[in-house]
């Protein structure tokens, strides 16, 4: 394992009898990344989790997490892992608060009270953690999962579509603490989601999976910066517009009567706008959008 | 004269030793019983019973005259319906039976003279017989036919106590009806051993060991009054 | 381990269905001893009429020794019953509701998870025991005086003393609590075979009842395999109130039931191992 490598895959695979769904999947995740893990369903990335967290076997291939076989040095390294695999279920018939007693006891370092209940108000629990958790909606459930996943300050945090079932503002609180706990907290976070836009703007890294192949891994910034944007605007005169930006490298595309898309790279953008002011077409919005997403498109309807 | 007077000592000797009647030495066994006018003592019962397997049993016995009898125990404890004095308590009259010699037999080593009788009165006495010691004035062994119980053999031994015929031992023969029991009540044991019991031919045989007679005491009538538990 | 085992044991604390067993044990219980302290002599008479054609009878039968001896007759199905409505939902509940990866994922090894929950299921077992002892033992002497117990076999009485009982009935529930622990080590294995949290508890009971009644049948057929159904051997309890004790055949079932134990524990640690937590 390179230095540096929290987790280091390698020809990884996991057959059901003449089905691979996970097949030679190689990547490494830095130490201190956020890791985007991309997928359509059934592409692999569950399973690929599933393995990482020892839930289920390996047909092939070797998985290193801290430099070490997580088999073999179960008890140290799941002791620094924290996770949330598909969906989070707890004890039904206690409390939100009582399950995380119950975990918390079950942790390799003493946990505190004050910890619990911090951990709580940093999910958005409070108030609400003594509640049985049959009675939680599946957003909070969701941030108990977080909590559960963080409660023991884990170096490593896996999350398996973390933010299914929040709301926009749960969504916006999630971004904020994976960031925290990345950017203040120097944790290593893998996680997959379906929410390309979250993953663009929190992630570091990304490794997009079909079929479970690894098709595409790197730097988000290095993978998206030779993409062109689509850029949509919302303008005063739709048809001046498209005269200025008749060249077909723009692709342009008029929504109704006021907006257009244009394809075009992130340094063209200003030249654009100061072309269309300064021909007299007043420019009321512009959003840049599914960068991402067409990225992934591209990626997975290419093989 | 003298040799007349030597003769009717002769024969009153010997009619007291040979020449007792039958009657007359049931009577004897019974006025040397008789001095007995009530006992207490500590009771060790064994039972071999058809059809039940149980451990010997400790407890004390009560007896009062003419026949009043008891035997309590802790646990449960099996005793022969027909009281063991009744017998005798029926041959305290001598105009009530009539008693006819049936032999010699030796018992355990001893000469017994083996009489028949015959209850002359309504009762419920039917027959007995009766093995006597007759130098000892002791019944080693009887045999006793009642209209309510049966017939019960009995067996006494003798040994400290024989001056007031009072047995260390007796062992109590009786016919046991073999009852049945629900099967759907019932417990299967898997067990390869049978019941103990050495009498298959539904004979229950009771064993008591007395000791720690206590003659001639008060004792307190509650005692043969007070209702069994059962 | 002892984390893990706690865990558990507040797992099984506080889950509704785990007083089941303890209600109905209770409840069971209580009715018996209301039945027998109301026509208790009445139902005992069959005995002592058959007797007392020959016999004046000392001693009472109707007390808490034998009491207790016709409760412990009478929760013979039940017993594996409300064992295996815990044991048989120790990893197939889990899996059932998700929970499992909260523990896999934990820094314990299959291994100790499992034995953890194989002594969590033992202490539940034991103390579910303990209070069938106290209602049944305990609460009938109190109830019904001591005195001998009256075996009632299929062809004789056997009538055991009142100071010779206690250590048979203690010995007794301690042969109950291996009976017992081959019905939770069988209904774990079951339970680490599916994802059904009903299924183990199902067929833990329809194969007791199946070997119940296949052990009492009386076909030639059966007889060669009757030594091999842990359902034969579970019952030895009973033997333990016979005299004289059939020692041979005590240790011989009770050997049969350890190697069954070890049977089915060993395959659940195989089975639990290479199971994959799809769910």
């Amino acid at each position: 394992m390179s230095e540096g490598n929290v987790i280091s895959i390698k020809s990884l695979t996991k057959k059901y009898g003449d089905f691979a769904a996970v097949d030679s999947l190689s990547l490494q995740v830095g130490k201190g990344k956020i890791f985007g893990l991309l997928g359509h369903n059934g592409a692999g990335k569950s399973t690929t989790m599933r393995m990482l967290m020892s839930l289920i076997k390996p047909t092939e291939g070797k998985i290193e997490i801290f430099g070490s076989d997580p088999v073999r040095d179960h008890k140290i390294v799941y002791s620094k892992i924290g996770s949330i695999i598909e969906r989070p279920d707890f004890y039904s018939w206690l409390s939100g608060l009582k399950n995380l007693e119950l975990l918390a006891g079950l942790s390799q370092r003493k946990i505190s009270r004050q910890k619990i209940n911090e951990t709580i108000d940093l999910v958005g629990l409070t108030g609400r953690e003594k509640d049985l958790v049959s009675k939680y909606s599946h957003g909070m459930k969701q941030r108990l999962g977080l909590a559960q996943a963080v409660l023991h300050d884990p170096d490593l945090i896996i999350l398996d579509e973390p933010t299914t079932g929040l709301d926009p503002q749960g969504i916006i609180d999630f971004r904020n603490l994976m960031i925290y706990f990345s950017k203040e907290q120097g944790k290593t976070i893998l996680l997959s989601s379906h929410l390309l836009s979250e993953v663009e703007i929190i992630a570091d890294d990304l490794c997009i999976i079909d079929k479970g192949k690894n098709i595409v891994q790197g730097s988000v910034k290095s993978l998206l910066s030779n993409e062109s944007l689509v850029s949509q605007f919302k303008v005063d005169n739709i048809g001046l517009a498209k005269e200025l930006l008749m060249d077909p490298k723009y692709q342009f595309t008029p929504f109704g009567e006021s907006e257009f898309e244009i394809l075009v790279s992130d340094i063209d953008i200003p030249p654009i706008i100061k072309l269309l002011v300064d021909r007299g077409v007043n420019i009321y919005e512009i959003v840049s959008k599914r960068k991402l997403e067409d990225f992934f498109l591209k990626m997975t309807t290419q093989g | 004269m003298k040799h007349k007077i030597l003769l009717y000592i002769l024969l009153a000797l010997s009619s007291a030793v040979v020449g007792q009647t039958p009657n007359q030495l049931i009577m004897n066994v019974n006025s040397k019983f008789g001095k007995v006018q009530n006992y207490s003592a500590l009771i060790n019962m064994v039972f071999d019973i058809p059809g039940v397997t149980m451990q010997p049993v400790n407890g004390k016995v009560y007896y009062k005259k003419p026949n009043k009898f008891r035997i309590k125990s802790k646990g449960i404890a099996f005793v022969p319906k027909q009281n063991p004095y009744l017998a005798m308590a029926n041959l305290s009259d001598s105009s009530s039976f009539v008693a006819v010699e049936a032999g010699r037999e030796i018992v355990r080593g001893i000469q017994c003279r083996v009489i028949n009788v015959i209850p002359n009165v309504q009762g419920d006495l039917v027959l007995g017989k009766f093995w006597v010691d007759p130098k000892g004035l002791l019944i080693l062994k009887s045999q006793v036919t009642t209209k309510t119980n049966g017939t019960i053999n009995l067996e006494n031994y003798f040994s400290k106590n024989a001056s007031q015929a009072l047995p260390d031992k007796m062992i109590i023969s009786i016919d046991v009806a073999k009852f049945k029991l629900p099967k759907a009540l019932t417990v299967d044991i898997n067990s390869k051993a049978k019941a103990k019991s050495k009498s298959d031919r539904g004979t229950g045989i009771i064993q008591m060991n007395f000791s720690n007679y206590l003659v001639n005491a008060k004792i307190d009538e509650k005692v043969f009054s007070e209702k069994l538990a059962n | 381990m002892n984390r893990l085992i706690k865990a558990e044991l507040i797992k099984i604390a506080t889950k509704p269905r785990s007083y089941i067993g303890f209600i109905a044990v209770a409840a069971i219980v209580l009715l018996i001893e209301f039945a027998m302290y109301a026509d208790g002599k009445e139902y005992l008479s069959f005995i002592t009429q058959a007797l007392e054609q020959t016999f004046i009878i000392e001693g009472d039968f109707l007390n808490g020794n034998l009491v207790c001896f016709i409760i412990l007759q009478t929760l013979i199905i039940q017993m594996p019953l409300m064992v295996a409505l815990v044991t048989g939902d120790l990893i197939s509940g889990e899996m059932a509701n998700g929970t499992i990866r909260l523990l896999v994922t934990r820094p314990f090894s299959r291994n100790q998870i499992l034995t953890a929950k194989i002594i969590a299921g033992s202490i539940y077992t034991f103390l579910l025991l303990l209070w069938l002892g106290i209602f049944a033992l305990v609460f009938g002497l109190l109830i019904f005086g001591d005195g001998d117990l009256t075996v009632i076999k299929s062809d004789a009485l056997v009538i055991i003393q009142s100071g010779d009982t206690l250590w048979r009935f203690l010995l007794a529930f301690g042969v109950a609590f291996i009976s017992l622990t081959v019905v939770s080590s069988f209904s774990l294995l079951l339970s680490c075979l599916t994802d059904n949290s009903i299924g183990p508890i199902i067929t833990t009971m329809a194969v007791i009842i199946l070997f119940t009644i296949i052990g009492t049948l009386q076909v030639p057929v059966f007889e060669n395999i009757k030594m091999f159904l842990f359902t034969t051997h579970m019952i030895v309890w009973r033997n333990l109130f016979d005299n004289p004790l059939d020692l041979e055949l005590m240790y011989t079932s009770l050997g049969i039931m350890v190697l069954y134990i070890i049977g089915f524990t060993a395959a659940s640690y195989i089975i639990f191992n290479k199971k994959d937590i799809l769910n």
